[in-house]
């Protein structure tokens, strides 16, 4: 089985290598007078469907095409390439026109979003492993309600069995909030741990003003926190590697449009 | 527990139906070719003519006979008409229960002369008994003689229909059960039957010849080699069927012209009811089992390929290895108490079969199950790794023991885990066939593992796998998987495309879950592992859930599942999900007979009917997704090192 860094290294240098025969082919043709623009118009527009193709190719399940992370190694090595199609295509000087502003800002939305979703695709898993439990993506809310109903439960028994209503109080000024919903959502969009250290932090200050029995109820109350903040992380950053996907696609559908409506009309002119 | 998926039912029509019961397909409506031939009374009457059921009834007997003994003797007197005819309903009933397993689980076969019986590599499920002519046993047929089927793949037409049809709704089914239309339908047209497939592939015959001058099966020397058995009443593939393992050994029929070869095929749910019932039979049948195991599994060895099987079948050689089992046939039913247990604990629970440092007088082979590898660690024992069938345990010990003519003692202990079958070879075998046999011994100290480990439980395990990891897959048993599903959970995104996949591909309800433990960084999701040791076909009282005979897939016949779940609750991984179906508007089907709804087991099928293989990991952008063969290790650690 071939590793990954092996992987990475040859197909970075076909890429190299591509994109070098790319830019020779441009210089040759501009040199001899021909129209490199249609060409390299044309190349960057087969390169743009190719890599819409992958979504296609997920939908079709039963056919015996390459696998889906070959199609995946694909899609990433040829939107590399497909950056450098659209700089010898556009070249850096600025884009003339409304349509050509417009598919200039679409591609590189695209391409930005992707290198973001890349990015997140390999920087995400590990992290999510390692801030805790492991949970489906759609099982977290009814997760997040069962929380909620444990830890009324513990301020009931704690009332029952302490005859006092002090953790009940914190529980209604300070927690109950917390477990209506998602919290903290910016902190772990960002990675930042402040705000759900913060809340811990601030729980843990109670337990000063707490008998025995009511700090080991809180004990109880304290580790739901914990699973709930870590239901709250994966809710956002598993929420996140779902969300690029409809910004990344919508704008590729956008782009070939665009990028259609473009060809024609430079055929056009150039007819 | 398994779950049972508890669709919303709210606003649903039920539509009632006949429900497929236990019993509702007798074994020999399964027809293995041509038309079904009904099991009868008469049959049945003919077959307790046998030996073996002779004893069962005379097993019958005895225990009425010593219940009347206990029961005058309680009295003091002789007992009444009343209640000596009660005692007779006793037997009666017995011999009535007897009776109904061979009408359910037994079929008459009668064999053409050179036909196959069983064929060696097949998933035995059943075993036969011999009524009339011979039989001939081949140990070593030519692969392509044998017309060995390669697992059958539909066109890219069909699975371009089927998703095309794929369903709107979850679990949708046309039938929920088998029509007698099928049953009875012509040989060609059930082998066309895609539901019947598998049971027809397991035993449908090759060629038919009339009688020849020679055997098909190899010439007059080969053959002289086989065994035949002549007498009635004798067992052929009961090893294969009780132990759920690949037939060792190919049978034909072998009888004189103008004589027939007939056989009783019992299922394997049949052969386990009288041997649980019955102790008589119990013990006739682990008899020959332990005593036929022997000789066959030997010639099957590294150790002992070169040998010649007369002299593998010599009394020198049989009476001098033993044939040993440790742990519980029925492990299944312990692993999840076993897995609560702590390392120490669950350690003294798996039954020791050779301890470190101890001397050994002989070598180990693993015949079935596993066995962990392990060494003493400070208070604990440290997991080296784990050893299946026909790995060799002791054998640098004992080369070493020959070669400095000192003994030396074993480095690691052999524990059992679940159920293990092993064969104790002595010192004085290994040395005159194995030892003195220069190019043997040199092809297997080539194969020998490197067996310096160093005694650090940061270092890893034999063959590359880490320590912690080992352990994992050991505690957890996922050693029993041949195509377990690991996710890499740094690779893996969520994105669950994964599971689109299977669903799309599977009546729109996945057939896995992308949850399950996780050690290290992998995970091992709740997707069917194909087990070297299935244990969730113990017990389907239709044998519902069945090997494949062509790849191993162990796979659920939807129609002739009668929805008991008994394979979900034996299955100790929970990799087998209860569902409702439903018809296409929607409506959950509904017994006619009372007022549950009707249920299937489902689980993962390997896609066998997908041209791309498994879908899921197919579909897996990430290259976080493997279904891996827990035994071959390399490979593995190949990929978790990737
Ligand atoms: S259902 Fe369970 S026991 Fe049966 S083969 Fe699959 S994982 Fe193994
Ligand atoms: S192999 Fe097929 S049936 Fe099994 S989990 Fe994967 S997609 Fe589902
Ligand atoms: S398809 Fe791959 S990356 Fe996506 S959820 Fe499944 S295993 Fe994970």
């Amino acid at each position: 089985m071939i590793s990954f860094a092996k992987r990475r290294f040859y197909a970075s240098a076909t890429l190299v290598v591509c994109i070098a025969l790319a830019v020779l082919a441009d210089y040759g043709l501009r040199q001899s007078l021909r129209p490199a623009a249609i060409c390299s118009g044309v190349l960057l527009f087969a390169v743009i469907l190719l890599l819409a193709c992958f979504n296609m190719r997920k939908r079709l399940t039963f056919l015996p095409t390459l696998s889906a992370s070959t199609w995946m190694q694909i899609h990433v090595y040829v939107g590399w390439f497909s950056i450098a199609a659209f700089l010898i295509h556009a070249g850096v000087h600025q884009t003339q026109g409304t349509l050509e502003l417009a598919l200039a800002i679409l591609f590189w939305l695209v391409a930005l979003s992707g290198v973001w979703g890349l990015y997140m695709t390999r920087a995400f898993p590990a992290q999510l492993r390692m801030e805790g439990e492991n949970v489906i993506f759609e099982r977290i809310p009814s997760m997040r309600a069962r929380l909620r109903r444990q830890s009324e439960e513990v301020i009931m028994e704690s009332i029952e069995k302490t005859e006092s209503t002090a953790l009940a109080d914190i529980y209604e000024k300070r927690i109950r909030d917390f477990f209506d919903g998602p919290r903290d959502i910016l902190s772990h969009a960002l990675g930042s741990r402040k705000a759900p250290h913060t809340f811990l932090a601030e729980i843990e200050d109670t337990y000063r003003y707490l008998s025995e029995d009511e700090r080991a109820f809180m004990a109880t109350l304290t580790d739901h926190v914990r699973i709930k903040q870590n239901l709250d992380y994966q809710w956002v950053r598993q929420g996140m590697l779902k969300l690029w996907l409809f910004i990344h696609i919508p704008l590729t559908y956008g782009l070939i449009l665009t990028a259609a409506a473009h060809g024609l009309i430079a055929w056009r002119f150039a007819g | 527990m398994p779950l049972t998926v508890q669709p919303d039912t709210s606003g649903t029509q039920f539509i009632r139906v006949n429900r497929a019961m236990e019993g509702d397909e007798p074994f020999w409506k399964l027809a293995a070719t041509g038309l079904p031939r009904e099991t009868t009374e008469v049959d049945v009457d003919r077959l307790l003519e046998e030996r073996t059921f002779e004893m069962i009834l005379k097993e019958i007997d005895d225990r009425i006979s010593e219940k009347k003994a206990r029961l005058e003797k309680n009295k003091g007197r002789d007992l009444n008409e009343d209640e000596l005819g009660k005692l007779e309903d006793t037997r009666n009933e017995e011999v009535d229960s007897l009776r109904k397993i061979l009408l359910d689980h037994a079929r008459i076969r009668d064999f053409a002369y050179d036909e196959i019986v069983v064929r060696v590599g097949d998933y035995g499920s059943s075993a036969f008994l011999l009524l009339t002519g011979s039989v001939r046993v081949l140990q070593v047929v030519d692969p392509k003689k044998l017309g060995r089927q390669t697992s059958r793949r539909p066109s890219l037409w069909g699975a371009f229909k089927r998703w095309l049809t794929r369903p709107r709704i979850p679990e949708r089914r046309s039938r929920v059960r088998v029509n007698e239309a099928d049953l009875f339908a012509s040989a060609e047209t059930q082998v066309e039957e895609p539901r019947y497939r598998d049971e027809l592939e397991e035993s449908k015959t090759i060629v038919r010849v009339s009688r020849p001058s020679a055997s098909r099966w190899g010439d007059d020397d080969a053959l002289s080699k086989s065994t035949v058995f002549r007498q009635s009443g004798e067992w052929i593939g009961e090893m294969a069927a009780l132990s759920r393992h690949p037939r060792t050994a190919t049978v034909v029929a072998d009888h004189q012209e103008g004589e027939e070869t007939t056989l009783m095929e019992i299922r394997w749910q049949g052969l386990y009811a009288l041997r649980n019932r019955w102790s008589n039979f119990k013990r006739q049948i682990d008899y020959k089992y332990r005593e036929r195991g022997l000789a066959a599994h030997l010639q099957t060895t590294s150790l002992f390929r070169h040998v010649e099987s007369e002299e593998l079948d010599s009394g020198r050689f049989k009476n001098a290895i033993t044939f040993q089992s440790y742990g519980d046939f029925d492990w299944n039913f312990s692993y999840e108490e076993i897995r609560e247990m702590n390392p120490q604990e669950r350690l003294q629970s798996e039954p020791l079969i050779a301890g470190a440092g101890h001397y050994p007088n002989g070598v180990y082979i693993i015949r079935a199950g596993f066995a962990r590898l392990s060494h003493s660690y400070n208070k604990g024992e440290r997991t080296i790794s784990y050893l299946g069938k026909d790995k060799v345990f002791g054998l640098e010990e004992a080369f070493e023991s020959l070669a400095t003519k000192h003994p030396v003692p074993f480095r690691h202990s052999l524990r059992a885990i679940g159920y293990v079958d092993v064969l104790f070879v002595p010192l004085w075998i290994i040395d005159k066939y194995v030892f003195q046999n220069e190019s043997v011994r040199a092809e297997l100290e080539s194969e020998m593992e490197e067996f310096e480990v160093e005694n650090d439980i940061h270092a890893d395990g034999l063959e590359g796998l880490k320590t912690d990891f080992l352990e994992f897959l050991v505690e957890n048993r996922y050693i029993n998987g041949t195509e377990a599903m690991l996710i890499d959970m740094d690779r893996c995104t969520r994105c669950d495309d994964c599971v689109r996949a299977c669903a799309s591909t599977h009546d729109n309800n996945p057939r896995f879950l992308r949850h399950g433990p996780i050690e290290d960084r992998f995970m091992v999701a709740n997707a069917c592992m194909h087990c070297i040791d299935p244990v969730c076909l113990i017990g389907c009282p239709t044998g519902a859930i069945h090997r494949v005979t062509a790849d191993g897939r162990v796979v659920i016949n939807d129609l002739t599942c009668v929805g008991c779940a008994t394979c979900a609750n034996n299955c100790p991984y929970d990799n087998i999900r209860m569902v409702y179906p439903r018809d296409a508007s929607g409506s959950i089907y509904y017994g006619e007979d009372n007022t549950l709804p009707i249920q299937k087991a489902t689980k993962c099928d390997l896609c066998g009917d997908q041209v791309t293989g498994p879908a899921c990991v197919n579909a897996c952008p990430h290259d976080a997704m493997i279904r891996a063969d827990m035994m071959d290790v390399p490979s593995l650690v190949d990929w978790l090192k990737r």
